[in-house]
Parts: structure tokens; sequence; C-alpha cells
């Protein structure tokens, strides 16, 4: 894995706009960035695809493993969420998509840093707006990414064509609208007839979830996650509602760092996983402690010597009071000064593509920026 | 290879055009209808806020010269339900008037200045919608099309206790649309509480 320094295409900003890529930039900030990409070799390309398919092997297994034994006190779940992860585990709701975090470290086995299995954001870049960069950058060459196409063939499994589905965020974020937007783009070529509301639009009327025209909603995608979903006013109706959620409930029991002690005591040693523990004692050396519900690297605090050790770096955030999960800290490879994360997406459980961040630091956050990548 | 051979798109990246389509045949007129709205802040997830409240208010003028009239409000309510008619001032049109079912008697009675008539529950835009469906008989007093500048048609939609929806005096069919007021807002109120991203 090598980073390139590229010059920009001079016309970048206009087709970023022609594909509707509003957020290239954040809060004056660059994110989408066309400065430098990163190449792999094909060898790393299919460890990275190997590797994606073990671990997603491995969560669904702790998932039935789980659900099995009803085992769900390490993940502070209550009784209202345990019930409806079994529900749409037994009736096989199916998943749509997901994404996992992981330190590519040079000579070393990709490692879960953590699993974005139920909200996970940088779609549309890794999806479009990377293949389009390909496309004129470096036409010859190759890029780990047919996650566009996957999500089209994922739809079918979910809601039949023809269908009405829902697709729902929060307002006044234009990150969240313009990933529930592509996702709503692939739907529709699906055939699926795929419509848009707000989370707090959500109407109930007794029986059925209805949207702002009290017309039932029978599928729902919500870039909206489960556990803010299951403290608010409807979480009870959740239940009586005959509504197929996207991502569907047995999702919780991988979108929290709580899988991170739960897979290393399932197959400890396994060189994609890094040790982790919920005992801060238990980690030597350098550790990440890390918030259960933590998102963007909030409350994430990185130490040597030990949790209770010297500080390295520290993000702040509203999760301080969540429970911490431990987890030997893999330090990210660094290229120029910019620590790489490398996204691999899931669809429908099958690795789909790449997508590479880079941070200034060692904890990654929303800010972190794009950088597209080839292979040959 | 490892990417997508193509990449299309049919939302994102380029205007969507302003495509009203016509009802379609389907038992239930309502249901899964994307040109049906109760108000036009619903309107405007679909279509811009002028065509919405020009819409609207043509909607609401045909409502009030086309739906039917009653002298009292029991004889509405009876055939609409409790709650669901308004007063209108005004007079009626005389293929409006329904006949009363007993002498008004004096509170609830029409005072001669106006009279009852079922509340719109929503408007649908179109532009066949008004042609009528085959076998129908034209019917009076309905909007036949008439357009507006935008080139849209749009009809007002009111139900009675049976669930039959109608548009001026002419049925269009029962539905399973709810017409009762859902209460909304149950979710939502984590994030205004942490105004911050969803995503991860």
């Amino acid at each position: 894995m090598r980073r390139l320094k590229l010059d920009p295409r001079p016309d970048w900003r206009r087709r970023a706009e022609a594909l509707d890529f509003s957020f290239h930039t954040i809060d004056g900030k660059p994110y989408w960035v066309e400065d430098a990409a990163y190449e792999f070799t094909a060898a790393e390309i299919d460890a990275l695809d190997d590797a994606t398919v073990e671990l997603e092997n491995m969560c669904l297994a702790l998932v039935d493993r789980t659900i099995q034994a009803g085992a769900y006190e390490p993940f502070h779940l209550d009784a209202e969420s345990c019930a409806l992860i079994e529900a749409s585990w037994k009736h096989g709701h199916k998943n749509l998509y997901g994404r996992f975090d992981l330190s590519l470290a040079p000579g070393a086995p990709a490692k879960l840093l953590e699993y974005n299995a139920d909200t996970p954001t940088a779609l549309y870049e890794a999806a479009v707006v990377q293949w389009e960069w390909l496309q004129t950058a470096f036409p010859g060459a190759d890029q780990f990414n047919s996650i566009h196409e996957k999500l089209i063939e994922a739809w079918p499994q979910i809601a039949a064509a023809g269908g009405v589905a829902h697709f729902t965020c929060v307002r006044d974020h234009a990150e969240d609208r313009g990933t529930v937007d592509y996702l709503r783009d692939t739907a529709i070529q699906a055939g699926l007839d795929a419509r848009f509301l707000f989370v707090d639009e959500i109407g109930w009327n007794g029986t059925a979830f209805v949207d702002g025209a009290n017309q039932p909603i029978a599928t729902l995608f919500k870039l909206y996650p489960w556990e803010w979903l299951m403290r608010e006013e409807f979480a009870p109706n959740i239940r009586k509602s005959r509504t197929l959620f996207v991502e569907p409930a047995w999702k919780m029991l991988l979108s929290t760092k709580a899988i991170l002690p739960l897979l290393w005591e399932m197959a400890p040693n396994h060189p994609n996983l890094l040790a982790a523990s919920f005992d801060p004692r238990a980690i030597d050396g350098p550790v990440a402690a890390k918030p259960m519900h933590g998102r963007e690297g909030a409350n994430v605090k990185l130490s040597t010597e030990g949790a209770a050790g010297p500080a390295i770096a520290a993000a702040d955030g509203p999760y301080g009071d969540e429970p911490t999960v431990y987890q030997a800290l893999a330090a990210l490879p660094v290229f120029e000064g910019n620590h790489t994360v490398v996204g691999s997406w899931v669809v429908a459980s099958k690795p789909a593509g790449i997508g590479i961040r880079e941070d200034d630091g060692p904890i990654t956050r929303d800010t972190s920026r794009f950088v597209p990548h080839l292979f040959r | 290879m490892k990417r997508s051979r193509t990449v299309r798109l049919a939302l994102l990246g380029s205007a969507s055009a302003l495509a009203l389509v016509a009802c379609d045949d389907a038992t239930d007129p309502l249901a899964e209808n994307k040109n049906f709205f109760t108000d036009p802040a619903q309107c405007t997830r679909s279509y811009d806020s002028a065509t919405c409240g020009a819409a609207f208010q043509q909607a609401q003028e045909e409502h009030r010269t086309t739906a039917p009239a009653f002298g009292s409000r029991e004889d509405c309510e009876e055939k609409f339900g409790v709650g669901n008619c308004g007063w209108q001032q005004g007079q009626a049109t005389p293929g409006q008037m329904q006949p009363a079912s007993q002498p008004m008697t004096g509170a609830t009675g029409a005072t001669g200045g106006g009279f009852f008539m079922p509340m719109m529950m929503g408007y649908m835009l179109g532009n066949m919608m008004n042609r009528g469906a085959a076998g129908m008989p034209p019917t009076s007093g309905v909007s036949s099309g008439r357009t507006s500048s935008s080139g849209f048609t749009s009809s007002p939609i009111y139900r009675d206790t049976s669930n039959t929806v109608y548009s001026g005096s002419r049925s269009l069919g029962t539905t399973s649309v709810s017409a009762a007021p859902a209460s909304r807002g149950g979710f939502g109120s984590t994030s205004r509480s942490y105004s911050s991203s969803s995503s991860s």
C-alpha cells in the first residue's frame, strides 16, 4: 500500500457538483481530496476481501450464538430491544450493508478496529464518487469497489420491485440526507417506489407507522441509530407494527464496541482481531478506550502502558457516560503525517469494496478526509 | 475486475422533472398514491411550494362549490361522521344541497347564512383524474380538467364513514388510508439532544 501525490483534476468541483456530491467540503475544510490516492497491490486487495469475509462470518456467528443463548448482558440493551432482536433474527429480516473499519499496517494482516453495522456513512464517496474519479484519473486501473451494483442487487431481497419503501434521516444534516438520497437512488433502480420523510414526520395511527399522508410504512430504511429509536416515545410501537426496518433490529448486536471483546473471546488470537476486554486492567501496553456506542471517534482515549497510563490522544464528545471497551492499540499506518483507516463495505453480507479515510491524528473523526484508491 | 461495470444514477445528479402521474386504476384510490397530499407542507416533499399552495387553494375552492351541502350539522355528520363536518359561509349551489332528514329544530341548524359540508381531507394532483373511470356517468359540478397555468389539475378529496372517498360529487372507491390523525414526532428527539451526526 502506498500513497501517491497527485494533481487534482482541474474540474473536480464541477464534477462533484454534477454528482450532487454537496459535502465535498465540510465547514470550509476539504473532505473529498484528489491531491492524493492510495495504491494497493492485487494481493493486498485479495487479503482485504478475505479478511472482510472472515469478519462478517464471525459477526453473524456471534449474533446467532448470542440469541440462541440469550446472552445479552454484555450489550447493555433493554428487554424491549432484546425482544426485537430475537424476532428480527428468527424471521430472517435481511441486512443491507455495513462498514468494517480496519487498520492495515505494513506487512500485517488487517485488524478490526470496529464495525459500523447500523448507520455507516461515507457510502456515496466509496460507491460513486471514487468510481467516477477512477474513470478519468486512472482509466486503466482497477478499484475494489462494486458497491453500487451490489446495492441495486440487494434491494429485491428486502422489498419486492413495484412496492413502496420509505427512507428516513434527521433534518439539517447534508451528509446524512445525501447518503439516504443515494440509497433511495439505488432502490429506485431496483424497481422500488422509494419515498423520503424525516424521522420526526413518522406517525403512528394505533396499528401502523405512517408517513405524512397517513399511508402505512411497510419497509423503512433509517439512517438513525437503533439505540436512539429505542429511547424515544414510539419505541413500544415497533413490536406492534409490521414495518420491516433496515437495518434490522438484530444489527443492534453488532453496532456496538461490545463485539470487540466478545469476538476476541470467541476467536482469540485471530489474525484479523485485536485483543479486547471489558476490563481496563486486561490490556497491557498501548490501549484504546472506546465508549460502547460512540460514533465518529467521540470520547475515544488512547493511552500507553494500559488504560490508566498516560494519554496519547483523546477526543471529546457526548458519550462519556457509556460503558467502555478496551482494545489493544494498533497504531494506524502513517503516510506523510496522515493516519489511514480502511473502511471495508459489506452489502448483503458480502464484501463490496473499500473506502479510505485519513486524518492528521490517530483518532478518526467525521471530518477525516476521504481519499480515492486504485490497484493494478 | 473488482469495480462496478457501470454506475448510473436515477435520482441524484440530474434535475428531476416535475412529472405528474395520472391516478392509476388501483382499487384503493389513495394507498401508495404519490400525488395525494393532506396539506401543502406534505406536498412540498414532491413538488415546489408555489405549485403546492396554488393547488391546495384551487382544491379548497372547488370543494366549497361541489361537495354535498347540508342544512344541519347532524345530517352532515350522519353520513360523514362526528367531527368531520364544517360550517361554510355563503350559498351552496343548487346541485349541492342535500335533502334534510328532519325539519331543522334550532341550535345546530343552519341559520341561512351558510351550510354544513364534509371537511376536505386532502387533495390530489394529476392530469387525468377528473375524466372519470370508464362507465361512470359524467357528473355536473366536477372540474373536468380545469388546469392551472402550471399545467396541473387539483382535486379535493373527502371521505364518508364507510371509507369511501369522493371528489366533488364523484365517488372514487374505498380506501384503507386512515384519515384519523396519527400522532407524530415520536421518533427523532435523541438527535435533537445530541445535535450531532447519526452516522458512524
